[in-house]
């Protein structure tokens, strides 16, 4: 072969086609990738909650030791008196309310909110972040504010309910990274501040690396035609017509926050992205 | 996501998208794709930055695609890796297209699978690294693991058996 043959063999491969994925493809691959990142940080949460509870658990165990050893030595009731310790009984009695209590907390598969005390806020303007605040503040999420903040520059409402680099307590991890539980979060409160704060222009959330953005006309058109009687022109600042509203679309906009099909063709005009991209680890 | 995942999917996904297209003769590998992002989402800490994340992640999706053929090895597929059938839609990047545009782009595209999937699986990749990819020496030996020299000398020989196959046309 000569020296040509070889150049020729080399113009031709440089020639051959570079097909592309789709766009398309590529969002799907990457909504793959999320959820797969989301999956492993779930497991990593959970590793670190037991170790958490394994931890406690030591505590009360050596606890439960001292104590005994107090008891035989017959000094518990001048200990007791002195120190305000609970009797075995009382700590078994206070640990099964403790139970109960997180038991009742626990996501039942819908947020539990109070609608009258949203109400209070309707119309809320975004140039009133104590309002707009007071509304993050009953919303789910509010409890995982780490290192967080509010945004209200250029009539955005952006939330950011776990900074990048803050490191995420487990109870934190273990919230967000919950399978569906980001999506389902950010769309419940892109639905209720886009009806509780009208003049936004948009609605934007962070936790940790994931952001996610939605315009106001965007989830308007939206929800117009999900929910019953949705409010026209200035109606939406009336508390006459948004607490009745309000009432009447409770469960409706619970029954959208938790069907995965609606999720899934919402998510996907609006993908959840990656927020922050630096060289850091 | 790992921030550097998220970055190098947006940078790298049609490189080794097309990387495996050719290597396996078939425009359906993107389930493939996604399995050398996710590879990469799980063995990030072992990214050790020596490489670029380019040629990282390459040389996971030789991998992925060393594992996919002997799988349909197994499964007895001989016939079925390289026939046309397989060549099936060619995604097409952004722009125009004329149906006649889309037809002679297809038909180039399915010579060239033919073409590149009658060599052996070596000369294959270092045709499609150093050839098509136009990835240098240094990026392709790191990618296959072999040495400067075999690279050279493999291209060589895989340049000669190409010719070899357009000659016989």
């Amino acid at each position: 072969m000569s020296d040509q043959d070889y150049k020729q063999i080399d113009e031709l491969l440089a020639r051959m086609p570079k097909p592309s994925l789709s766009d398309q493809k590529k969002q799907q691959i990457y909504r793959e990738l999320l959820n797969t990142h989301v999956k492993a940080e779930l497991n990593r949460g959970r590793w670190e909650m037991m170790k958490h509870y394994l931890i406690s658990a030591c505590g009360i165990g050596a606890l439960a030791i001292i104590a005994f050893v107090v008891i035989s030595s017959g000094v518990m009731d001048d200990y007791r008196s002195k120190s305000g310790m609970h009797s075995p009984e009382e700590r078994e009695e206070w640990q099964g309310n403790l139970v109960e209590d997180q038991e009742d907390n626990e996501d039942n598969g819908f947020f539990p909110i109070d609608v009258d005390q949203l109400k209070a806020y309707v119309g809320t303007y975004i140039g009133g972040a104590s309002d707009v605040f007071a509304i993050i503040e009953q919303l789910p999420g509010a409890d995982t504010y780490q290192g967080g903040g509010l945004d209200l520059r250029d009539q955005i409402l952006g939330v950011t309910y776990l900074h990048a680099n803050v490191e995420a307590s487990p109870e934190a991890k273990a919230f967000w990274y919950e399978e569906g539980r980001m999506e389902k979060v950010f769309l419940h409160n892109a639905i209720y501040l886009t009806l509780l704060v009208p003049n936004a222009v948009g609605y934007h959330f962070e936790v940790g690396l994931y952001s996610f953005s939605v315009s106001r006309d965007e989830m308007v058109d939206i929800l117009q035609t999900e929910l019953t009687d949705f409010p026209q022109g200035n109606e939406i600042w009336e508390r006459e017509v948004m607490d009745p509203f309000l009432d009447q679309n409770v469960e409706k906009i619970n029954e959208l926050v938790q069907s995965e099909e609606f999720r899934a063709s919402f998510f996907a005009e609006h993908p959840i992205m990656v927020v922050k991209v630096t060289n850091q680890e | 996501m790992n921030n550097r995942i998220a970055e190098w999917f947006y940078k790298y996904s049609d490189d080794v998208y097309h990387f495996l297209v050719y290597l396996l003769s078939s425009s359906d590998v993107e389930d493939l794709v996604q399995e050398v992002f996710i590879k990469a989402l799980k063995g990030i800490d072992r990214y050790e930055g020596a490489a670029s994340p380019k040629t990282w992640l390459l040389a996971i999706a030789r991998h992925v695609a060393i594992d996919e053929i002997r799988k349909r090895k197994t499964a007895k597929w001989k016939g079925l890796l390289f026939s046309s059938s397989d060549t099936d839609v060619l995604d097409l990047p952004g722009g125009q297209h004329t149906p006649e545009d889309i037809l002679l782009i297809q038909e180039e595209f399915d010579e060239a699978l033919q073409l590149i999937g009658k060599l052996k699986r070596t000369y294959r990749e270092v045709i499609i690294l150093r050839g098509i990819k136009q990835l240098s020496v240094e990026e392709t030996a790191a990618i296959l693991q072999w040495s400067e020299n075999k690279v050279r000398s493999t291209y060589h020989r895989a340049r000669k058996a190409l010719r070899k196959e357009l000659g016989g046309k």
